[in-house]
C-alpha cells in the first residue's frame, strides 16, 4: 500500500513538472506584449473594438494607429499579421507607424490584425516563440505566432466552417483564420468580429484603399504577387509594372477568384467602399520541405532543401544561395504599398494619399529591417503602445 | 456559451481521470496513461495551450 502511494506521488510530481516545463513557455509567450513606438506621424491610437463592440475586453481586440495628414485627401488601411506566422506584414506596418509621415490624406495601420493568432504557436512544426531583429541599438524582440487564432479564444471548431454570408463550405480550421472570415458579422465567432470591425472601419471612415500584407511559400503559386479583384486590378498592374521597372523586383498580379469566399481581397471590395489589395512576399520558412524551423531560417530565408528544389525548377520564385531574407520581403511590401498609393493618387487627385519617411525596397536591402525600428527604451513616456 | 460548455466537459474529464488515477491499485501502466491523457486537458483548463 505504501509502495503504491509512493509510486503515485512520484508519477504525479513528474506530471506536474512535465506540465510546467511544457506549458509555462507557452503561457509566457501568450502574455508577452510587444512595444510599438508612436512615430512622428501618428496622430491617434484607437482600438478595433470601437468599430466592433463585441471585441471589447477580448484577445481579438487590437490597436489601430491613425496617421492623419497635414492636408485632406484619400484614406488607406494597412493591415499586418493577418497571419501571424508571416511577420513581414507586421514589420512593414510597424515601419510605417514608426517612420511614416502623411502629407496628404489619412492612413490607418493595424500592425497586429489577428492579435489572438499572434499569441498562438504551432509546436508540432517546431515553431520558435519569438524572433529578434538586429537594430542599430540592439535586438528588438517580437512574438512569432500562428496562422490561426488561438483555440483558447475561440473554441470549439466546427466540423465544417460555413462562411457568412455566402454559406460556402470551408475547412473547419478556417473559422479561426482572419483571411477566411471576411466580411464578418457583429455577433459571429471572435474572428468574424475582428473582420467585421475592419469592415466597419472602412465603411464609417470611407477608406479608399485596403492593403493586407502577407507572406507565402516559395512552392505556392500565389506568391511574390499582388492579389486584386476586378475593381483594383488596374492599380495593382500599374504598381507591379512600376516597381519592376524602377526598383528591379518582381511582384506580379493575381486575380482574386470570385468563387473562393472569405478572403480579404474578395470580400472587402464586395461589402465595402475600399479597393482591396493583398500582398504576398515569398517566405521560405513556411515551405514544408525545409530544414528545422529556426529563427535563422525565418530571418535569412536560406535553406539547402529549397535550393535543391529550385535547381529542379520546383519553386515559383527565383531562389539561390542568398535565400529570401526578411529585408527583401519587407522592402517589397513597402515599395508596393507606396506605389499603390501613388498610382491611386494619380487616378483620383482629390483623394490623393502622400506618405513620406517610409523606406523603399533598396533602403531595406541596403540597411536591413532593424535600421528602421525605433528604440522603445529611448522613447518618452506615452510614446510606446504595448501590443 | 458552447465554449463554456466545452470547458465544463474538459473539467469533468480531468476529474474523471484524476479519480481513476487515485483509485487505480494494480496496473502501473494505466497510471502513466491517465496522467498522459490529462496533460492537454489541464493545459486547456489553465488556458496555457
Amino acid at each position: 500500500m505504501r509502495k503504491d502511494a509512493f509510486l503515485k506521488t512520484v508519477l504525479a510530481a513528474a506530471f506536474v513538472a512535465f506540465v510546467l516545463w511544457g506549458g509555462l513557455p507557452l503561457f509566457r509567450h501568450r502574455h508577452h506584449d510587444v512595444p510599438i513606438v508612436k512615430g512622428p506621424g501618428v496622430t491617434a491610437v484607437r482600438r478595433l473594438s470601437e468599430y466592433s463592440p463585441g471585441l471589447k475586453g477580448t484577445p481579438g481586440d487590437t490597436f489601430i494607429y491613425v496617421l492623419q495628414g497635414r492636408e485632406p485627401g484619400g484614406k488607406a488601411l494597412l493591415m499586418g499579421d493577418t497571419h501571424s506566422n508571416e511577420p513581414e506584414g507586421m514589420l512593414s506596418a510597424i515601419i510605417v507607424v514608426e517612420n511614416g509621415i502623411v502629407e496628404k490624406g489619412t492612413l490607418y495601420v493595424i500592425p497586429v490584425f489577428n492579435n489572438s493568432g499572434s499569441r498562438n504557436t504551432r509546436p508540432g512544426d517546431g515553431y520558435p516563440l519569438y524572433f529578434d531583429v538586429a537594430t542599430d541599438w540592439g535586438q528588438r524582440r517580437f512574438r512569432f505566432g500562428n496562422r490561426d487564432a488561438s483555440p483558447l479564444d475561440q473554441w470549439p471548431d466546427p466540423d465544417v466552417y460555413i462562411h457568412y454570408p455566402e454559406r460556402q463550405l470551408l475547412s473547419y480550421i478556417d473559422i479561426r483564420n482572419t483571411n477566411r472570415t471576411w466580411p464578418g458579422r457583429a455577433n459571429g465567432p471572435l474572428m468574424e468580429k475582428v473582420t467585421f470591425g475592419a469592415m466597419e472601419l472602412m465603411r464609417r471612415e470611407k477608406i479608399d484603399l485596403a492593403i493586407d500584407v502577407h507572406g507565402a511559400e516559395t512552392m505556392f503559386p500565389v506568391t511574390n504577387c499582388i492579389v486584386a479583384p476586378e475593381s483594383s486590378v488596374k492599380i495593382a498592374t500599374l504598381a507591379s509594372l512600376t516597381v519592376k521597372a524602377k526598383e528591379g523586383f518582381e511582384s506580379h498580379v493575381e486575380r482574386s477568384p470570385v468563387g473562393f469566399r472569405g478572403l480579404s481581397h474578395r470580400e472587402i471590395g464586395d461589402h465595402g467602399p475600399a479597393l482591396p489589395f493583398l500582398l504576398e512576399a515569398p517566405i521560405p520558412f513556411l515551405d514544408q520541405p525545409t530544414g528545422p524551423k529556426t529563427t535563422k531560417l525565418l530571418l535569412d530565408g536560406k535553406d539547402p532543401f529549397l535550393l535543391s528544389l529550385s535547381k529542379k525548377k520546383k519553386l515559383f520564385v527565383p531562389y539561390d544561395e542568398s535565400g529570401w531574407p526578411l529585408e527583401k520581403r519587407v522592402g517589397q511590401n513597402l515599395s508596393v504599398t507606396l506605389e499603390i498609393f501613388r498610382q491611386f493618387s494619380k487616378k483620383a487627385a482629390d483623394r490623393a494619399i502622400a506618405v513620406s519617411g517610409v523606406p523603399r525596397y533598396a533602403d531595406l536591402v541596403k540597411n536591413g529591417v532593424g535600421h528602421f525600428l525605433a528604440d522603445p527604451a529611448k522613447t518618452p513616456a506615452g510614446g510606446v503602445v504595448m501590443n | 456559451m458552447i465554449m463554456i460548455a466545452y470547458y465544463v466537459i474538459t473539467a469533468f474529464l480531468l476529474g474523471l481521470l484524476a479519480w481513476n488515477f487515485v483509485r487505480e491499485k494494480s496496473r502501473r501502466g494505466d497510471l502513466a496513461l491517465y496522467l498522459l491523457v490529462m496533460v492537454p486537458l489541464l493545459l486547456r483548463l489553465l488556458r496555457w495551450k
